[in-house]
């Protein structure tokens, strides 16, 4: 298919462009395959390119010849087309709205994008399997790696590689398998150095209305445990919920045939419940009353604060069971490739300070969710804009970030990355030139030869001026264990994504770079202190006479 | 001392609010003015120092095999949850505090016994520290439009207004006294800020005794004079802070508000900011949402947030401030204020007024001025309001605070635009509470100077100022266009934190 036939205007001159804070701009209207952008043709600086992957919906609106197009794109941002001429004016919608909606993933931007930069590390290399697996190999010995998924038969959504205990074998992991949601038999999501514990994630257990069991599912959870130790198995969801599942063949692990698992139930909320949240959410951060009564009700009718507590406080469960109670935790929902993902990648943050580094946080955005089978696809498909009925969407990621961001605020000094990072990652998850957030799994992208024919986001971030500008200026390594508050008053709307495009942060922008010339100074006074004692070091030792005596 | 029934309990637990399992053990002292806890372990000996001044209220739990829980509410919002081993030590403590935070004469209170070892040279120069007739010759008064008038000296026309007051060059003593007759508490039309730049000033009053159709010529003359000392304008507003309800209600007691009919050139204009009770019971409600009930879920807690419609006041206080700021800046129209008394609403109003026209008002120094000329010498009734000793509670209301705060949410946008911190607000509040310093003891000039304050307490003020280091925001650049002239702060409704 050509993208040309689907472009029905590529050219309209007189367009004026209306963005949040920023001045009107009129020029050039250009449509490709990829991109919507408006030039003024005078200076390079009043550009707009816009992917259209990361148009969620538009709205027309007519006033005479006078046509504008609202475009709602999945950053939220909402900007505004006003395009001389009712029939440039609907061609251009069409246009857009059959480019932006396109199904075939092998169309997308990143199969068409070349780097304009200098590639320094082959992002889609930085992050196996068996690099991560080296790192564990150093600490225990409990542990292999298994093939068992090199085709990827035992479990669709499973990256070649897993970790697992080495007292199992393959053919136990197989028939395990049988016994997991979608095949994902428990494997290895984290483990915590201090005390040798770890934690683990699957899929429910199959045992379906009438309590089948599994030996080898039995056996493949209990090689994680210290002799005469109890584990804790974290299902995300509400008994109740975990119950009506056996109806459908799900189920959870019982204690008769799970005696040294204590299992304890927590509420996350799931996919369509998420994306009505988000929807909600969006609105009445886009509301343009002024009554404080109207915004606090909306911004509670919207539960977006309630999912991000629930969250959080399942993660800090999670940790707490493996920090203070030093015993292992397994982790499910249903599927597990959701609400798995956002507790067992939250509680790593909390536990292990290597996550919060700029590429330790890349490593466990892959290992957590792209190699652990979170769809990407499906759940960012559309975002809080979208007139169609949600299928697959939701903001899982979305909610881990902000989780993520929720902490970060907390510990301002504690990760080496900022905010901008947080932000950059939620932009691409939906819309982006990289591969890396294509597909829904490491089969497909695998299928697609993603690797080959894309670039890596992290190809991009690992580059030293963007390490630069993505960085926190407050960092300072935190071996700790860091616990945040799950108080209703501690967690905050993150302003950063949700109130973006609302308010200006010129002020606060200021007050950030003020910040950053305070340490910088800080630091080269500093580097004059050392530098000066180094010199007078030396002077005591050239000279005897000025030693102290 | 007679008030301490036990002055010293053992083995006494302190509980951590963040986790319930964490306590400390030690020993409760109750001395004339503190409560101290000092711990037991071996080597820490931290201790924790409560003034009785500032314990706003107590719960006496029942007994359990562990003992008696009693929960100590401070004013500054501090919660400490003791648990004391004997019921009747703790009814003992329970009672001895009770009486010891609820003072009933001026002189228990702290500021009369705190002795921070100074001489008396020094105390005065303590007091010296703010001058009010400077901020006024900053703003470069009195002129040609402007005079102090002395026509207050001895608190005769007013007895809660301060000795020193600037009033319209062509207003007479008859005029006023004519004009402060027909207002309020005798609280007549006197100058709070005038802008050098356009002339514009920012007035406030009391309301006019109108009634239904009451009217007064020296009143109308004194508003006549204060739009002709701004002599590019040819109207002012008259801002009533008041819901329209509330002020149609005041006018069968024979009070009111102005009718335009009978003023010459002026735009009159209601604002609804809620009264003292509102806000009194809007607080309460908040708290209990905060500190009350034990791990609160996101939806109680953002219900109760709504249904104390505290930030919804605090949107209140600050839109008026800034209809006034923009009459002042834009538009170089003068303003007069008022409320029911004028002492209240007026006095937040136009102090955030102030502090979004002014960069001096963002400065440590700047916010130390401002306070004491809106809000202490106009006769905000600090004593009443804040419960300095037992009163009625009816009184009581947290009026200052939701000023600070408003502060507070300036300074969460502007981050540059303030030389001082967080922490300084909060020390303010807490000695406002205190009674540590003499400066907001009794409910206007005339009570304090009859106090002998000056004379027998210290001045929060210089103290302030001598440890500027611990205020100081790092960020503060006076010199970025952030800080300078008006700030036009956004109100909608989540920039609210």
């Amino acid at each position: 298919m050509e993208f040309a036939e689907l472009i029905k205007t590529p050219r309209v001159d007189g367009v004026v462009l209306h963005r949040p804070f920023m001045p009107t701009v009129e020029g050039t209207l250009c449509l490709t395959g990829h991109h919507l952008i408006l030039s003024s043709r005078q200076d390079n600086t009043e550009e707009l390119w816009l992917l259209h992957s990361n148009i969620d919906s538009i709205e027309k609106r007519f006033v005479g010849s006078l046509g504008s197009i609202i475009v709602k794109c999945k950053d939220l941002r909402v900007i505004q087309l006003d395009i001389p001429g009712m029939e440039e004016c609907l061609n251009i919608a069409s246009s857009i709205e059959a480019l932006s909606t396109l199904d075939s993933v092998s169309l997308m931007y990143p199969f068409f994008y070349r780097p304009m930069f200098e590639v320094i590390e082959d992002g889609w290399n930085s992050f196996l399997p068996k690099d991560a697996f080296k790192d564990l190999e150093s600490m225990t010995d409990e542990w292999r790696l298994s093939e068992v998924n090199k085709d990827f038969s035992v479990c669709p959504s499973y990256p070649p590689l897993v970790a697992v205990p080495k007292d199992v074998d393959d053919d136990t992991l197989r028939k395990a398998a049988t016994f997991r949601h979608s095949g994902r038999f428990p494997v290895l999501s984290y483990y915590h150095k201090k005390n040798g514990m770890v934690m683990m994630r699957a899929g429910q257990p199959l045992t379906g209305t009438n309590g089948r069991r599994c030996k080898e599912d039995e056996k493949l959870i209990n090689a994680t445990l210290r002799p005469g130790k109890r584990g804790y198995i974290i299902d995300t969801r509400t008994i109740n919920v975990a119950q009506q599942a056996k109806a459908r063949g799900g189920g959870f692990e019982s204690e008769a045939n799970y005696p040294q698992w204590r299992r304890i139930h927590k509420a996350i909320e799931r996919s369509n419940v998420l994306q009505e949240s988000l929807i909600k959410l969006v609105e009445a951060c886009n509301d343009q009353s002024h009554s404080m009564d109207r915004w606090l009700s909306k911004l509670e009718a919207s539960s977006w604060q309630t999912h991000v507590k629930e969250i959080l406080t399942t993660a800090c469960l999670a940790a707490q069971c493996i920090d203070r109670e030093g015993a292992s935790v397994l982790v499910h929902g249903t599927e597990g490739t959701d609400s798995t993902l956002q507790v067992t990648s939250l509680a790593q943050i909390i536990l292990d300070p290597a996550c919060r580094t700029i590429r330790g946080f890349q490593g466990l955005v892959e290992r957590e969710w792209l190699q652990a089978g979170h769809p990407f696809r499906q759940r960012c498909a559309q975002s809080a804009y979208s007139n169609s009925k949600p299928r697959q969407e939701a903001p899982v990621f979305l909610l881990f970030l902000d989780c993520v961001w929720q902490i970060l605020r907390q510990f301002p000094c504690s990760f080496e990355f900022s905010e901008s990072f947080l932000v950059l990652l939620f932009e691409h998850a939906y819309a982006s030139q990289f591969g890396t957030f294509l597909g829904n799994r490491t089969a497909e992208r695998a299928k697609l030869s993603l690797p080959e024919k894309t670039v890596s986001l992290w190809s991009w971030v690992n580059r030293p001026q963007e390490l630069e500008r993505l960085s926190n200026p407050l960092f300072e390594a935190n071996s700790l264990v860091i616990w945040p508050s799950v108080a209703p008053q501690s967690l905050l709307l993150w302003e950063g994504v949700f109130l973006r495009w609302n308010r200006s942060s010129r002020c606060l922008d200021e007050a950030y770079e003020e910040m950053v010339h305070i340490i910088e100074y800080n630091k080269e006074l500093q580097n004059k202190v050392n530098s000066l004692r180094r010199q007078l070091a030396q002077l005591e030792t050239e000279d005897p006479l000025l030693q102290t005596p | 001392m007679e008030h301490i029934r036990l002055p010293k309990v053992e083995s006494v637990r302190l509980l951590d609010r963040v986790s319930p399992r964490r306590s400390r053990v030690g020993t409760l002292y109750l001395t004339a003015t503190h409560t101290i806890f000092v711990e037991n372990e071996a080597g820490v000996r931290s201790e924790t120092w409560v003034l009785h001044s500032l314990v706003c209220s107590m719960e006496k739990q029942a007994a359990s095999a562990s003992g008696c829980p009693l929960i100590i509410h401070c004013k500054n919002f501090q919660v400490l949850h003791f648990v004391i081993p004997r019921e009747r030590e703790c009814h003992d403590v329970h009672l001895s505090l009770q009486r010891l935070s609820q003072p009933e004469t001026y002189e228990e209170l702290y500021c009369f016994s705190f002795n921070p070892n100074v001489d008396d040279e020094e105390r005065r120069q303590e007091w010296d520290f703010l001058d009010l007739k400077a901020d006024y010759r900053r703003m470069g008064l009195p002129n040609s439009l402007w005079k102090l008038s002395t026509v207050n000296q001895h608190y005769k026309v007013s007895d809660t207004y301060p000795a020193d007051l600037f009033v319209p060059e062509s207003a007479t003593p008859p005029v006023i006294v004519g004009s402060s007759k027909f207002r309020s508490r005798g609280r007549f039309p006197t100058l709070s800020y005038y802008s050098k730049e356009n002339h514009a000033a920012i007035c406030r009053s009391s309301q006019p005794l109108s009634g239904f159709s009451a009217r007064c010529l020296e009143d109308e003359q004194m508003l006549e004079a204060i739009l002709r000392s701004n002599p590019r304008s040819d109207f002012m507003y008259v801002v009533d802070t008041r819901p329209k309800l509330n002020a149609i209600a005041n006018r069968a007691a024979g009070k009111g508000y102005e009718n335009e009919d009978n003023y010459s050139n002026i735009k009159f204009q209601f604002i609804g900011i809620e009264n003292i009770h509102v806000m009194r019971n809007s607080q309460q409600k908040m708290l209990e949402g905060n500190y009350h009930l034990r791990s609160p879920s996101m939806s109680d807690f953002l219900e109760g947030l709504e249904s104390s419609g505290w930030l919804k006041h605090i949107k209140a206080v600050l839109d008026a401030g800034i209809f006034i700021a923009k009459a002042v800046a834009e538009e170089g129209v003068s303003v007069l204020v008022h409320c029911s008394d004028g002492w209240d609403r007026t006095a937040q109003v136009c102090s955030v007024a102030s502090v979004l026209l002014d960069p001096y008002y963002r400065t440590l120094r700047g916010l130390m001025v401002l306070i004491e000329k809106d809000w202490v010498s106009f006769g905000h009734k600090f004593s009443h309001r804040c419960n300095h000793q037992v009163g009625d509670p009816k009184e009581v209301s947290p009026i200052i605070d939701q000023f600070l705060e408003c502060v507070w949410q300036l300074m969460e946008q502007y981050p540059c635009a303030f030389e001082f911190n967080e922490r300084f607000l909060i020390t303010i509040h807490s000695h406002i509470y205190s009674c540590q310093y003499g400066n907001f003891i009794g409910n206007n000039q005339r009570e304090r100077i009859e106090l002998g304050l000056r004379e027998r307490s210290h001045s929060l003020w210089s103290y302030l100022w001598t440890n500027q280091a611990d205020y100081m925001n790092p960020l503060y650049r006076p010199d970025h266009s952030q800080a300078q002239g008006l700030l036009r702060p956004s109100t909608a409704p989540y920039c609210f934190k």
